[in-house]
């Protein structure tokens, strides 16, 4: 069953088009992976599918619903969830309190706040500490747990490896097999190309606000990724 | 004697000053947009708790308070969803600026249509007079009512602030509107709750400076003035930077006035710029680089 499914999406930035007649499906239970170089529409695609951007054109259906008009608010009420790039934590609020705070909708399921520190037990015992004291890999989990504490049905995660060191980047992507295990679809935006291919089971690549490349990600051959990625 | 006294007034009156400067304090904060017709708000409670009390003779204004305050949550929910939610969103900043201060106009033309221009109080009947005596120092009853009243309001706002769900998405929606939403906050009720409280707030302020001074359809820009500088002496979104700066500025007028019977509040606007000379950051405010 496709949880969710973007045709012919056209965004746009005034007069300006950042995308151009994208195709998106993502099935229950998926990882779906969006790489693509700086300015590529990645995370223009996936704020549009969450609802901040209004001035779109297309069909988003998400869970045999009719999204593409809904406000960002309505759409966290059905189940989806964005890591918003560079993490966003509330700065005036406790790492506890980041966390309650991503429990508003008031959706219930398997993540609770104890759940969360179980996925991160580097932030376990660090609730009452502000986000600014945490180092960036910590504040990522924050933030993957923020998003996790609305039990959604698909988790966007934007660019979730900018600025950390690989080592925490290995340690985040391993919460993500837990992750779908409770049941939540994911999609990665990375603008590494391997370790997206290695997470997921498909690719999409954008270039320029288009799709120019698709595919099962164990299929796709490192020369027509990097053709679709760099566009040459 | 007579410094303790004044030291004591003056708290009484500062708090009532806190109180008038934080509703605008927390508009500022959560919205980032000024609402220059807020000393409007304030007049139209005081003739609000002239009427009612005219009406109910023998009922004292005190009751009054929660009443109108009821009245202003609604109105301020109404006007914020109807009017400020067209500007809150816009990138311009002229928007707030000119819907609230055209708004303020028309809101000081219709009472001065509507009531004329004369000079009002409200009176708080007997207990306006009655006095605490401590050895040879007098407090009044009705300043320390507004100072008791003053302090709980702050610690109530404090409370909700920072224990209550619907308080996390204020300060949320403060900090990344954006964000906000992506957890399920709608930022309009959020706005239109926030204003509510702030004009609740405002009445209950203008009906208890009813009470110790007199009022005019024309009074709203002294009093937006007095909120302004109260939150600017504070520190921008400083909670109790809001109350001291109250305290500092009743301070300086009853001190003032002791000194020099024909200032007005003249002394409240001496202190407001040595602060501002001296610690531009307000008192309770961050450095900033």
């Amino acid at each position: 069953m496709k949880l969710l499914e973007v045709a012919g999406l056209n965004v746009f930035y005034g007069d300006l088009q950042a995308l151009f007649e994208i195709g998106v499906s993502v099935e229950a239970g998926q990882t779906v992976a969006l790489i693509g170089a700086n300015g590529a529409g990645k995370t223009t695609f996936l704020k549009s599918v969450a609802g901040l951007i209004a001035s779109k054109r297309g069909s988003i259906t998400f869970d045999g619903q009719q999204v593409g008009g809904l406000p960002a608010e309505q759409i966290a009420q059905l189940g989806m969830a964005l890591v918003p790039e560079g993490r966003l934590l509330f700065q005036n609020m406790t790492i506890e309190e980041n966390l309650i705070m991503g429990g508003y909708t008031g959706r219930t399921g398997y993540w609770t706040l104890p759940k969360v520190y179980e996925l991160f037990p580097t932030i376990a015992n660090r609730g009452r500490e502000m986000p600014f004291v945490l180092s960036g890999g910590e504040q990522q989990m924050v933030a993957i747990g923020r998003a996790l504490m609305a039990n959604p049905r698909l988790l966007l995660a934007d660019e979730i490896s900018q600025g950390l060191a690989p080592v925490v980047v290995d340690q985040i992507y391993k919460s993500f097999p837990a992750i779908r295990a409770e049941g939540t679809s994911i999609i990665i935006v990375e603008q590494e190309v391997k370790r997206a291919a290695a997470a997921s089971d498909y690719t999409y690549c954008l270039l320029k606000g288009r799709v120019t490349l698709e595919g099962r990600s164990k299929a796709l051959s490192f020369d027509a990724l990097s053709h679709a990625y760099f566009g040459t | 004697m007579v410094w303790v006294d004044l030291f004591i007034n003056g708290i009484c009156l500062g708090g009532l000053y806190g109180v008038l400067g934080v509703g605008l304090a927390l508009v500022v904060g959560v919205m980032r947009f000024v609402n220059i017709s807020h000393g409007e708000f304030i007049v139209m409670a005081a003739f609000v708790g002239v009427f009612a009390s005219a009406q109910l003779v023998g009922v004292n204004p005190l009751w009054l308070l929660i009443p109108v305050a009821a009245l202003f949550f609604f109105v301020g929910y109404v006007v914020q969803a109807v009017l400020f939610n067209c500007v809150v969103t816009a990138p311009d900043l002229f928007g707030p600026i000119l819907l609230t201060f055209g708004f303020s106009i028309v809101l000081q033309n219709a009472m001065f249509e509507l009531f004329g221009t004369d000079v009002r109080s409200l009176t708080a009947g007997g207990l306006s007079r009655l006095s605490i005596s401590l050895g040879s120092v007098s407090i009044g009853v009705l300043p320390l009512i507004t100072l008791a009243l003053a302090i709980a309001f702050f610690v109530a706002l404090q409370l909700a602030i920072s224990r209550t769900a619907f308080g996390r998405a204020i300060r949320a929606t403060a900090d990344n509107r954006d964000v906000a939403r992506l957890m399920g906050v709608k930022p309009t009720r959020v706005f239109n709750i926030t204003m509510g409280f702030a004009m609740a707030m405002a009445a209950v302020a203008g009906m208890l400076l009813a009470m110790r001074s007199t009022f005019t359809p024309f009074s709203g820009l002294a009093n937006l003035l007095v909120a302004f500088e109260v939150i600017v002496i504070g520190g921008f979104g400083s909670f109790w930077g809001a109350l001291l700066g109250g305290f500092l500025l009743g301070l300086a007028q009853l001190i003032g006035l002791h000194f020099d019977p024909d200032a007005g509040i003249f002394y409240v606007h001496v202190a407001f710029f040595a602060v501002v000379l001296f610690r531009p950051q307000g008192l309770m405010g961050i450095k900033l680089p």
